[in-house]
């Protein structure tokens, strides 16, 4: 799964440490998601919309 | 901006303590694994003393012996129930996966390992006996070096 983490973190100025502290995940999840290592569960996910008030489609996208 | 900051320290704190030991974190999986896993260690050393040279049991009758002889095996299941008990509720979903991987690895290594060593007792006289007993401690620490392979992916 593709994702838009980085851009949209990046854009709100927020520092890996400052998005896994408001994910209340650590810094190493952040940058597996980030990094397409890791694909995060539903509720994570739902968690990181929620957070960015985007769906989750216009951050992930299959492939 | 005090806000991110704080946010930052406590990140970059957990994260540190993370990485030292997975019972050391903020989280309270963490404090629940460390408050079971350290008392069962010392239950554990207090037990092995006591049944060794405290009271040695060597002299007991067969009954008696057998269960004093497992005394010591009460808090390892204490410790295996806090290595699962930290593994399901660790919050963590990277740090879960990356725990689970370790504990597999250590799984495969230990018994390969095992079995190498109880082939070579079996068909080789004079091949010194397994120390079962050091099983556990030596699946502890495979899970210890493991938990640095299993992380390195996600540095």
């Amino acid at each position: 799964v593709k994702n838009r983490l980085k851009v949209l973190r990046a854009e709100r100025g927020w520092s890996q440490a400052d998005l896994s502290a408001r994910l209340e995940v650590s810094r190493q999840s952040v940058n597996a998601i980030e990094t397409g290592k890791y694909d995060p569960s539903l509720p994570l996910a739902f968690k990181i919309a929620r957070l960015f008030e985007l769906p989750i489609e216009a951050i992930f996208e299959e492939g | 901006m005090d806000d991110a900051m704080t946010a930052r320290r406590h990140a970059s704190w957990k994260e540190s303590q993370m990485l030292l030991f997975p019972g050391r974190t903020q989280s309270r999986a963490g404090k629940r694994y460390l408050a079971l896993f350290a008392p069962m260690m010392a239950a554990y050393v207090i037990l092995v003393i006591l049944i060794s040279w405290v009271t040695p049991i060597g002299g007991l009758p067969a009954g008696p012996r057998h269960l004093a002889s497992l005394l010591p095996v009460a808090p390892i299941a204490g410790v295996i129930y806090a290595i699962a008990r930290y593994l399901k509720e660790e919050p963590d979903e990277v740090w879960q996966v990356i725990q689970t991987r370790a504990m597999l690895a250590a799984t495969a290594i230990i018994m390969l390992l095992a079995t190498a060593w109880g082939f070579l007792q079996e068909y080789n006289p004079g091949f010194p006996a397994f120390p079962v007993i050091i099983l556990f401690p030596s699946w502890c620490g495979a899970w210890g070096l493991a938990m640095a392979w299993a992380g390195r992916k996600y540095r």
